[in-house]
Parts: C-alpha cells; structure tokens; sequence
C-alpha cells in the first residue's frame, strides 16, 4: 500500500498544481469529480486516495499565490495575499512575494507536526470556548477595522464594508450561479479586475524584476509562521471563518503593515487553514472544509492512523509543493517581464471575464460587473481593502445572530 | 480617468447594480428536477424538487428528516435543527416544492433545503 501512497500523493501534487495554477479552479471541484468517479477506484486503497486528497489541498494552498501575486487574480483564500502581493510586484519583488507565502506554508507544517500531540488534547476544549462566540469576534473585528480609518475614510470604511456585505447576502442566498462557482466572480471583481483596473487608470508599468533578494529574515520567517499557525488554527475549527477573515485579524491583531510579515502569515494560514479543518475531524469530529468533509464520507471514523497518514502526506506534499512553486514562479516571472504589463492586464481580465462566463453564466457576468464596481471604491477613497471581506462577514455575522 | 469621476461611476454601478441583482435573485429559481433524474453529478448544486412528502420524523436532536417523491422515484430530504426553515405546518402526504443543494451522504443522494415551498 506505501508505494500506491506514493503515487497518489505525486498525482495529488500535479493535481494540486493545476488547480492553484488556474484561477477559477478549486481543489473542490476536483474532489467533487472525483468523489463522482468512485466506483472507478474502488480497485485502490482508501487510504491512498485520501492521501491524494490531502497533497492536492496542501500543494493548491502553496502554488495558489502565483497567480494571486503575478496576476492578480485571487481565489477566496488569498484574496488579501493578493493586496501586499500586488504591491511588491509593482516594486519589482515578485518573486520575493511568493517566496515569502511558500516559507509561511512550510512553516506552519512544521508547526503542525511539532504541536500536533498539543493540539489533540486542546482543540475540543477551545472550540467549545469559542464557538459560541464567533459572530461577536468577526464584530469586533470589523468595528476596530473601520475605527482605525482616519477622518472621513471611517465614513467610506463602513460604505464599503456595508456594499459588500449586501451584495454577499443577496448572491449567496440567491439561486442565481450554482454553490461551487459562485465566490470566482466574487472575488475576481472585488480584488481582482478591480486590481487591474487601477493599474491601467494609472498607467502602472511592471518594473524589473529583482531575482537576487536575499534571505528572508529569520524574525519575519518564525513571527509571520506562528501568527499564521494560530489564525489558520481559529479559521480550521470554527464555522463561517475563511482565510481572508483570519488575515485580516492578523492585520487588527498585530498592527503592523509589514508586507513582508504579512504574506508569510497569509501563507501560513491557507495551509494552516486546510491542515486543521482535517485534523478537527479527529479532535471535534466536525468538518470544516470541502476536503475534510470528502475524506470523513470516505472513512467510517477519522481516528489515530488517519491522523498519522495526514501528518506524513501533509509534511512531504507541502514540501514537493514549495520545490514546484519556486520553480514556476521563476518561469512565470521570465514570462511576464517579456510581456507588456497592460496588456497582460488586459488579457487576465478577458480571461476572468470568460472564466466567468463559463462557470457562472450571465449571472456570474452580473455578479462579476458588481463586484468589480465595490471593488474599486476601497482604493479610490484609500481605504483597507480587506473591508471588501464584508462579502463573507456580514452575512456570517447576521447569520449567527438569526437575522437572515 | 480622473479617480473622482471613477469613484462616482463606481458607486452608481455598485448601487444600481446591486438593484438588479437583488430582482434577479429574487425571479430566478432553479427549474424542477424530477428526483429520478438527480444523480451523483449533481451533488454540490442547487436544485428545485417537487412532489409528495411520503415519510416525515423528527430526531431527539431537532433534525428533521423527510422523504419526497414523485412520479420518477424518490429522495431524502434534512432540514438541520440550526435551519431558518419552518417545519411545523408540514405533514406526511402534503405536495410540495424544496429548494436546496444536493448532498452524499454516505453514498446516498439527500437534499439540504433552504427553502420549501
């Protein structure tokens, strides 16, 4: 059975790859595909293709920043990444940028693995803690968002975080795109096009690339892989938290604009993220992820050895991971510096334009329109643009008061 | 494009828009499914089934579960103890219409509804 593991941890890899390489593509997606071709690998251990599923996540959650950073174009969970990663492009740091989320993935496996006998005997008693308690933390958050905006940008603070929110309760209770596609033209036009489209007003030009950046500070390497380990931590067991809220209250938390410190943590939580939303299934037998909810309908019970295979996957995935993101980015990096950066942006958002069209009809092209429009006004009035996260927020805040 | 006049077009297609999203989302409905149809491809969209409801319990834990059929076969339905939805008024042999996503639940296809009709 180790050499199937193998293999299908190598196929989860490519896997992984593809769908962290195309934007519009969720490792859900592929889980769902695959879940629908069972009976095709019945012929192969379970836990074999639990392992697959394990590496694609853990691997997706790494490669996801190429295109957030050098395109612009995000998925939900690196929606914020996109935001510093953006900005050191336009610096000429690229390449650092995914650098520096692939050192926060790396990190926070290892944290995992070291904490893991911790974890198993704390997690069910903090999540009974805090479960209850959840929509008061994302309130508090959101108001400490919006206070700590100066003058008349608290007054555009709230604007933005009450657009979004409203356009997130009427899309995500409508019937109007199908559930699996409905957050691409989301946050395609809310943080991405919107991106773009600045870029071209201002007539932004991509500058050279620096390829030689150094090595990334030890400090920013361990304190931006702990916070992340601890958002992925909240984000892994409690229900309606994302990736882009717990980045935003690693923003509030530590106060501190350190782009650098920032996508390390950002990197840190989608993994951190995917790895606990797996392992809750042992300690709080919840699930909390597309993933986890496929590997709980393939096992009876998700017990000890489960716990091991996802430790030993999550370990070696996130480590092939990190050796295919940093050559990728490189021959991206070669790409883009040969391509004329408006028109670059010009093609990615045609792209997403089309994407949309294919996954989400003429609704999604309507929901795209929408969202791009909030989506600009955060940066034309100069305010956090994580209050874009409203989109998720307030509907999850309204949710767990009973309001809607 | 000054970033005034950008800003303001922003917000009047961020309000407008929004109007016409709301309307739409409020017209649009997925198209019946006849159960017999619903098959493992499904599972992860939003589907509207109609029909009669032929089995209906309540768990001690608050869930409720039904059973909906109709010419073409049948399919199970849960409607979650944390659900908005109003189950009271429902009784066995009442026709009626629920809207929500497919699930498998450990190899069996069920409906979560999110609204019945």
């Amino acid at each position: 059975m180790f050499f199937e593991i193998l293999v299908f941890i190598a196929l989860g890899v490519v896997a992984g790859v593809v769908a962290g390489l195309l934007p519009g593509i969720h490792p859900n997606t592929i889980i769902v595909l695959m879940l629908g071709a069972l009976p095709f690998l019945s012929a192969y251990p379970l836990h074999a293709i639990i392992a697959f599923i394990i590496s694609m996540v853990v691997v997706n959650t790494i490669v996801n920043f190429i295109p957030s950073v050098f395109l612009g174009a995000p998925e939900d969970d690196t929606a914020l990444g996109v935001l510093p990663g953006h900005r050191l492009l336009l610096e000429g740091k690229g390449l650092e940028a995914v650098y520096l989320s692939v050192v926060g993935g790396i990190g926070v496996v290892l944290l995992f693995v070291l904490t893991l006998p911790v974890l198993v005997k704390v997690l069910p008693y903090a999540y009974g803690i805090i479960k209850n308690y959840i929509h008061f933390i994302l309130l508090a958050v959101v108001t400490v968002m919006i206070a700590t905006e100066k003058g008349v940008q608290k007054f555009w603070g709230l604007v933005v975080f009450v657009l979004s929110g409203i356009l997130g309760i009427v899309v995500l209770n409508s019937y109007l795109v199908q559930p699996d596609y409905v957050f691409f033209p989301l946050f395609s036009g809310l943080f991405g096009i919107s991106t773009l489209l600045i870029s071209l007003n201002d007539k932004t030009r991509l500058v050279a690339q620096i390829k030689n950046f150094g090595v990334v500070e030890k400090s920013v390497a361990i304190i931006g892989s702990i916070k992340g380990f601890f958002s992925g931590l909240i984000v892994g067991i409690l229900p309606g938290m994302g990736s882009a809220q717990a980045g935003t209250l690693v923003q509030i938390i530590t106060r501190k604009r350190d782009d650098k410190e920032y996508l390390v943590s950002l990197g840190g939580i989608n993994t951190a993220n995917a790895l606990f939303a797996l392992a809750a299934l042992y300690t709080i037998g919840k699930t909390r992820s597309g993933a986890a909810a496929a590997v709980e309908k393939l096992v009876e019970s998700f017990g000890f050895n489960e716990l091991l295979l996802l430790t030993g996957v999550a370990l070696l995935s996130a480590g092939m991971g990190a050796i295919v993101t940093l050559f990728l980015s490189k021959r991206c990096l070669f790409l883009i510096e040969r391509l004329p950066y408006d028109k670059l942006s010009i093609a990615v958002i045609a792209t997403l334009i089309v994407l949309t069209i294919i996954f989400a009809g003429l609704y999604g092209i309507l929901i795209l329109a929408v969202s791009t429009a909030i989506g600009l006004i955060a940066p034309l009035t100069k305010v956090k643009r994580s209050l874009l996260m409203g989109v998720l927020i307030l509907p999850v805040v309204l949710w767990f008061f009973g309001l809607i | 494009m000054e970033n005034k006049v950008l800003l303001y077009l922003a917000l009047a297609s961020s309000l407008v828009g929004l109007l016409i999203i709301y309307i739409a989302s409020q017209n649009v409905q997925p198209v019946v499914t006849p159960t017999g149809k619903i098959t493992f491809d499904d599972v992860g969209k939003n589907v509207q089934v109609c029909g009669k409801i032929s089995s209906l319990s309540t768990s001690k834990t608050g869930h409720t579960f039904l059973i909906l059929e109709d010419h073409t076969g049948e399919i199970d339905a849960i409607v979650f103890n944390t659900s908005k939805i109003n189950v009271d008024g429902l009784k066995k042999g009442d026709n009626t219409c629920l809207l929500g996503k497919i699930d498998n639940y450990e190899g069996k296809l069920e409906i979560i509804p999110k609204e019945i009709r």
